[in-house]
């Protein structure tokens, strides 16, 4: 018989010579692992997600609750008392800061006023808290002391501004029928406030009249006219020595 | 054609992708954004807790101030002036300085006052002015003036006008001018 039984033989064998199978299986082990381990650290990383948002979210309500209890403790009562004071007291300040002295200022004018001079006529205003303007009617006697009484207020310490102007020269007849020359001008003088500021002083310091409030009415109910015009017998002598100007 | 494994794993890697896309990456913003608004709101309440505590301390400091001194305070700036309280002391301090006191009206409030009304309000005492008439010596007026700033509230004189009188005696016109601390109300002031 030609060939071998094997050849012949109409039941299949097993070929002896496997073909040696070429898959790459060491390739997709490795993309199989990656693809579950990016997969699992996603959903790892999703929960850690979820967690780490509630948590914050309970830390910025917390917060929130917080800031809530601050503002429900805020006292509006409180604050208002608080800005209705310091609004008094700064105005009462400011006030004080720029209480002045008109007493002064004729102090300073009976000090700056020579004896041959007299005050016709005299008028002050205060200047927006910044000065004192004077406007004076002055009658003298001569030309000289015109000029000496201006260059005493020029020399003045406390008298800042000194113009003279309106300058007349009259005959004037006394009452006996002498005859003799005045001379009269208007001098503007300033006098800044901060040159006359108000000092209490021992002596001087609760002199001004002590009003009484709320003793006026009577136990019968009628006002009692001695005690509205009650005052302190308190008095200050150190005026009384100064020779008037006017 | 792909084969089985290769599809799941691809699947797989899609999957997560989504994830991180869809959940992950907004997650993070919205923790993010949160975070910044608690980072906000820790900052607002620590302010506001430093104004409350700042307003307890001035509470405290208000109630520890004595109740005359709360009271000359008052006094010296009022809420509002009375224009029959202020006329008698005027004329108290005139009694007092020997003067002849002839009268006193209450005018208005300060000229300057109105005219910068809107721009000192709330800021500056509201200043009133009272005219004084009175006669009298030199030093009887200089008395009065030495008085009126003894007093415990201001009588400040803005305006002053002497003139002479027969016999030698003295007319004296002051503008005195007194605070308050609020406007009254408005058909007091308005001419």
């Amino acid at each position: 018989m030609p060939g071998s039984s094997q050849d012949t033989s109409f039941i299949p064998k097993n070929n002896t010579a496997r073909r040696k199978r070429t898959t790459r299986s060491g390739n997709v082990y490795v993309l199989s692992v990656v693809s579950y381990i990016i997969f699992f650290s996603s959903l790892a990383a999703a929960a850690g997600v979820f967690f780490y948002g509630g948590y914050i979210q309970s830390q910025f309500e917390q917060e929130v609750l917080a800031m809530n209890n601050e503002v429900s403790s805020f006292n509006e009562a409180d604050m208002q008392r608080v800005i209705d004071f310091d609004s008094r007291l700064r105005k009462a300040h400011e006030r004080v800061q720029k209480s002045v002295s008109v007493a002064s200022v004729f102090d300073a004018l009976e000090a700056a006023t020579v004896q041959s001079v007299r005050f016709e006529s005299f008028s002050l205003e205060r200047d927006s808290d910044k000065s004192f303007t004077i406007e004076a009617r002055i009658e003298t006697d001569t030309f000289d002391s015109t000029l000496f009484q201006r260059g005493i207020f020029d020399r003045n310490e406390v008298v800042e501004v000194v113009e003279v102007d309106d300058l007349v020269i009259d005959d004037v007849t006394t009452e006996s029928g002498l005859v003799f020359k005045s001379v009269s001008f208007t001098a503007n003088l300033a006098i800044p406030l901060t040159a006359v500021p108000y000092k209490p002083t021992g002596s001087t310091a609760g002199a001004a009249p002590f009003i009484p409030t709320e003793d006026i009415i009577s136990n019968e109910g009628e006002v009692t006219e001695d005690e509205s015009s009650e005052v302190s017998e308190e008095t200050t002598d150190e005026d009384t020595s100064n020779e008037s100007t006017l | 054609m792909i084969p089985k494994g290769l599809f799941s794993q691809i699947l797989m890697i899609g999957a997560a992708v989504a994830i991180v896309m869809t959940y992950i990456q907004p997650a993070l913003v919205g923790v993010q954004e949160t975070q910044e608004n608690t980072g906000l709101y820790q900052a607002e309440r620590q302010k506001i807790s430093a104004v409350n505590s700042l307003l307890t301390n001035q509470a405290s400091r208000l109630d520890a101030i004595a109740a005359s001194d709360k009271k000359r305070l008052a006094t010296y700036m009022p809420d509002d002036v009375d224009e029959v309280d202020v006329p008698r002391t005027i004329q108290a301090i005139a009694v007092q300085s020997g003067v002849l006191f002839k009268n006193v009206v209450y005018e208005s409030l300060l000229d300057s006052y109105l005219r910068n009304q809107t721009a000192q309000a709330g800021t500056y005492p509201i200043p009133h002015v009272f005219t004084v008439t009175v006669d009298g010596t030199y030093l009887q007026i200089k008395d009065m003036l030495r008085l009126l700033e003894q007093n415990d509230y201001p009588l400040e004189v803005h305006e002053l006008t002497i003139s002479v009188l027969d016999g030698g005696f003295l007319s004296a016109t002051m503008r005195i001018v007194t605070y308050a601390n609020s406007l009254p109300i408005p058909s007091q002031f308005v001419n």
